[in-house]
């Protein structure tokens, strides 16, 4: 019988199993690669023969570590060390590869057996690179080719696999080649040390925290701060998939209770004949089961359709390879069946709520108008919204459905416009013109720019003034998230760093602090703050009203530089000009002297920053999910709207009106919906930034910006929204006979 | 000649493959200008299948419908023909619920150049004409069966078609409403001189006509100027079950065997 009555609609019935099925598909695809690239990263560190990694106690994470390669030396000497290897880590921003990771190991050392060769030769001199089986399909290279980075050409001496996809899709060389190419002379990220007894490894990690306060001793596999940050990756994916789960449920909902009007006539002849309420619960939240039920099963095959598609590119393999496991699956199908549940039992509890008499004596409802329109005619012009207000329900959980995705692509563009304004503001510190950054760094966190060409910039005809910064993100007690700005006190750019309380900097121990961040430190003037091990004392607070800065500290550039491991390096270079109005002419003159910047107008910056570029493809596959899982909810609730009113059509039809009429009237109130929808998505979303803010730590640093960009955006949704969502119920209202629409019962 | 605003040659229509139903079977008929006609016949005799043809609502599987000397297979655009020639007054689902009355008469001229002012001011018009001057912004939902088919009427008369075709337009009417509705088509046909087909099963209807047509199994079988109130009577009489009894000889009631003849030959009067 529930198959029966599913079947009754097909059309109906498959447009929301696919509306299910998209929203349990992305749950699927998206945790799945979370998950791969979180375990990905994770095997990086935890499957190597080592059984400590040393690095910098405050690092984020390893990668942005440096601790002096003197050290390795001294770590052989603590007891129970057996042997010592420096690494060093780098990123690289390619063009076929956004995130390329370059590893530099010791030739000699123990870490290199875990770069299994499948064609070539180990590493034997400089300038010698191995390549990841993945890379060397990406980049089409081969044993003997030659290969470039940052500048310089490295010979391809052999192919590896590891089966961590992150290494194989990057690469290995040299320590000393590393450390050139990564401007991490003297240093190294992190070392891996092997333990002459593994049970008395805690001994040896205490003995070297105890020695080197700066410095964090690792078990492999251990739960670290690298670790929590990827358990972010994870839920990520996973608070996508539930978004697009709930929009698919409330699609679902529609669905159920579609079928339950129509069906009030049988409902009660059923009733009538003495079935129990129980049992019409029952058949109603059967049908929306199994409804589910098929729509996660057919989202999994989709899920799994696109994690095995990514394979096809290398580029994006070696990034994101999509882990699968049956928890992941069965996570799905539990999702799409509370997403059954949830979206039944509201309309079987209508159904059971029918009066056996009454609903018999139901007319179908075809002819009904709802009570709102028939109490406000007046007050809302044009049939289309009288015919959207004619089912209030159906409407209202269709506008709230859509309304949640949109309000999920408000809440993300509109924090990433304030980030990108905060972010903006914070390297147009001191009102630069320019913005000089490292051409090579796929990440600020890892940019590496010489200061020597900050000097030669100094000097070039036009500039009147350059602004040094390094920025690092460190944590305080009580702080996870500090960021350190390295500033000249003799710059320019430290006075945008406006005081408050107190002075600014001047010696390699002074500290000035955010107002945001005295807070939370319950630090004031004259006390001292310990970062990264080392103890500084608070000169100043102030107070930019960037959250950024305002949560962060600044010490003087010499200490910063010397605190991080970034000798005579810079983040990011402000650049002041006799003229701005010759920015854009300036800005490519000093690309082509020094091939090593990038140089943007302040306010063009985050365009060319990859962060923002990844958070920018975010945003996009969020859009493209909610266009997919929203059309189709969408035109679902018209595609029932427009068969409810096939005698109307046929009426139309016969008093004369063209095919081309009868598609712009069903387009019309689709746009409607979309439109009211995009409406309500505003308002969720700017809720959900309100909320978002509130978030402990993180909310600290979200800030949202409604830009004429952000409405824009949405703008645009709702009328693609409501096109792919009307267009199909439109054609099949213009295909329907005259007469045999007349004759619809 | 005489220009007929109705012709219709050889018209047959038969629906379903495999298993056939002859809905329309070599139908001939005229209808002049300013005519008012009523169809009568059992239900499934094809009387909406004739008047779906000749409104051009579907195509005839052969014959010819013409109208205003128009062969209809001749004509390309038939949504623009219907909505300039032809007004449809149904007995059900006949309002759009979710427009007012004045809304509903100018669903029709919005396929015509007629600017939004000029429409207004004609379904006021055409209201007040078919007496709903008051309540011409209710919705349907709100408006009687009477008035609903008013409104029907009216919205029929929007692009001044040359003929209204209704389809048991009081089907769903009491006898009082019926009357009133009868009077109201009469009156427009003696004063505008429109063209009415109307399709029913009513007597009443049908005495009020000055031509009525008999079908029964997709053909005509009979086809009378009325004279008078009697004829019509009879008309009825030999339309119904009892009349066929007569006629074939066949399950006569014991207490009218004895005029059968008598009664044949007035039937056959008519
Ligand atoms: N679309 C259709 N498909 C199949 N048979 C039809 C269709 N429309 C009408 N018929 C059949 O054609 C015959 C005439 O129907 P109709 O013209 O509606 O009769 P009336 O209006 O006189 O009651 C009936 O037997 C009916 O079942
Ligand atoms: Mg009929």
């Amino acid at each position: 019988m529930i198959l029966k009555n599913l079947w009754r609609r097909k059309t109906r019935t498959l447009l929301t199993l696919l509306g299910v099925a998209f929203g349990v598909a992305a749950v699927v695809a998206l945790s799945a690669f979370g998950e791969g690239f979180a375990s990905s990263f994770e095997k990086m560190f935890a499957t190597t023969s080592a059984d400590l990694t040393v690095s910098q106690a405050d690092a984020m994470m390893a990668f942005l570590s440096a601790v002096d390669d003197s050290l390795g030396d001294e770590l052989r000497q603590v007891a129970g060390v057996e042997e010592v290897a420096g690494e060093v880590f780098g990123m690289v921003q390619m063009d076929e590869a956004p995130y390329f990771i370059v590893m530099g190991e010791d030739p000699r050392s123990f870490t290199m057996q875990r770069y299994r060769l499948i064609s070539g030769q180990p590493i034997t001199t400089r300038k010698q690179i191995l390549l990841g089986k993945l890379a060397a399909k990406n980049f089409k290279k081969e044993v003997g080719s030659t290969f470039r980075l940052n500048d310089s050409t490295y010979r391809v001496v052999g192919i590896y696999e590891t089966g961590v996809s992150l290494e194989d899709g990057g690469a290995v060389m040299g320590l000393t080649d590393a450390q050139r190419a990564f401007d991490k002379e003297g240093k190294v990220s992190y070392y891996s040390l092997k333990v002459k007894d593994v049970r008395r490894i805690s001994e040896v990690k205490a003995a070297i925290e105890k020695q080197w306060p700066t410095l964090a001793a690792a078990r492999s596999g251990e739960p670290s701060r690298q670790t929590e940050m990827f358990g972010l990756y994870r839920s990520f994916g996973l608070f996508i998939g539930i978004f697009a789960v709930l929009v698919g449920g409330l699609g679902m909902m529609n669905t159920t209770l579609m079928s339950v009007f129509e069906r009030t006539r049988e409902i009660g002849v059923l009733r009538a004949v003495g079935w129990r309420r129980r049992r019409v619960v029952n058949l109603i939240l059967g049908e929306s089961l199994v409804l589910s039920l098929l729509g996660g099963l057919l989202g999994i095959l989709i899920g799994i359709g696109l994690t095995l598609l990514v394979r096809l590119s290398p580029a994006v393999e070696s990034l994101l390879q999509g882990i699968l496991t049956p928890t992941m699956l069965a996570q799905a199908l539990v999702i799409a069946l509370l997403l059954g549940a949830v979206g039944g039992l509201y309309p079987a509890w209508r159904a059971a709520q029918l009066a056996p008499v009454e609903a018999m004596r139901y007319e179908g409802g075809s002819g009904d108008v709802g009570r709102i329109t028939r109490q406000l005619t007046r007050w809302i012009p044009g049939s289309a919204l009288r015919n959207l207000l004619r089912r209030p329900t159906r409407t209202l959980v269709t506008i709230v459905g859509i309304g949640l995705g949109v309000g999920f692509i408000v809440a993300l563009s509109a924090m990433s416009e304030g980030m990108i304004q905060e972010f903006t503001t914070l390297a147009g510190a001191g009102q630069m013109d320019l913005v000089v950054q490292d051409a090579k760094a796929s990440d600020l966190s890892v940019a590496a720019l010489d200061e020597r060409v900050a000097d030669q910039v100094r000097t070039q005809p036009g500039v009147k003034g350059v602004s040094k910064m390094l920025m690092k993100t460190s944590s305080a007690p009580g702080l996870p998230y500090f960021l350190v700005f390295g500033a000249d006190p003799r710059e320019d750019y430290v006075k945008h760093f406006r005081i408050h309380e107190g002075r600014v900097i001047e010696k390699s121990r002074d500290i000035m602090i955010g107002r945001f961040a005295a807070t939370s430190l319950k630090k004031g003037l004259g006390e001292s703050i310990r970062i990264n091990g080392v103890g500084y004392q608070i000169v100043g607070i102030y107070e930019t009203g960037v959250s950024y800065e305002d949560t962060g500290g600044v010490i003087t550039l010499r200490e910063a530089q010397e605190r991080f491991g970034m000798g005579r390096k810079l983040t990011l270079m402000g650049v002041q000009l006799d003229d701005p109005s010759q920015a854009e002419s300036m800005a490519r003159q000093l690309e082509a002297q020094f091939p090593s910047i990038t140089v943007s107008l302040t306010s063009a910056m985050t365009q060319r920053t990859q962060d923002f570029a990844t958070m920018d493809a975010i945003l996009g596959a969020l859009v493209a999910l909610t266009m997919l899982v929203g059309g189709v909810v969408m035109m679902n609730a018209m595609l029932m709207s427009v068969f409810e009113r096939t005698q109307e059509i046929g009426v139309l039809r016969a008093v004369g009106w063209r095919r081309r009429r009868i598609i712009g009237m069903v387009l019309v109130e689709s746009l409607a919906l979309s439109l009211l929808s995009a409406l309500m998505g505003i308002g969720i979303g700017m809720g959900l930034s309100a909320l978002f803010t509130l978030v402990p730590t993180y909310g600290t640093f979200l800030k949202a910006l409604y830009s004429p960009k952000v409405f824009q955006q949405v703008a645009a949704l709702a009328l693609i929204l409501g096109t792919i969502g009307g267009l199909y119920p439109a054609w099949r209202a213009s295909r329907m006979q005259p007469i045999e629409a007349l004759r619809y019962e | 000649m005489t220009q007929y605003v109705v012709e219709t040659h050889d018209l047959t229509k038969i629906y379903g493959n495999g298993h056939e139903v002859r809905a329309l079977d070599g139908v001939n008929l005229t209808v002049a200008a300013g005519e008012l006609v009523a169809i009568v016949g059992p239900s499934g005799s094809g009387k909406s299948t004739l008047l779906n043809m000749i409104g051009a609502l579907d195509r005839p599987t052969s014959g010819e419908v013409v109208i205003d000397g128009t062969p209809l297979s001749k004509v390309r655009n038939l949504d623009q023909f219907r909505s300039q020639t032809i007004g449809f007054v149904f007995q059900t689902h006949n309002l759009i619920p979710t427009l007012t009355g004045q809304e509903n008469v100018e669903v029709p001229m919005y396929e015509t150049t007629l600017s939004g002012s000029k429409r207004h001011g004609r379904a006021q018009e055409l209201l007040r004409l078919v007496g709903l001057g008051e309540r011409m912004h209710y919705l349907p939902a709100l408006m009687s069966g009477g008035e609903r088919q008013r409104v029907a009427i009216a919205r029929a008369l929007a692009n001044r078609p040359s003929i209204i075709l209704a389809d048991e337009l009081t089907g769903m009417l009491d006898s009082r409403t019926t009357q009133d509705i009868l009077a109201l088509l009469t009156q427009l046909n003696a004063q505008q001189g429109t063209t009415m087909i109307i399709v029913t099963h009513n007597h009443e209807v049908a005495r009020a006509t000055r031509r009525v047509i008999t079908f029964r199994d997709g053909k005509v079988q009979s086809d009378v100027a009325i004279r008078s109130a009697y004829e019509s009577d009879l008309l009825d009489w030999k339309s119904s079950t009892l009349g066929q009894a007569i006629l074939q000889g066949d399950g006569v009631p014991e207490g009218l065997k004895a005029i059968v003849p008598q009664l044949r030959e007035a039937f056959d009067k008519v």
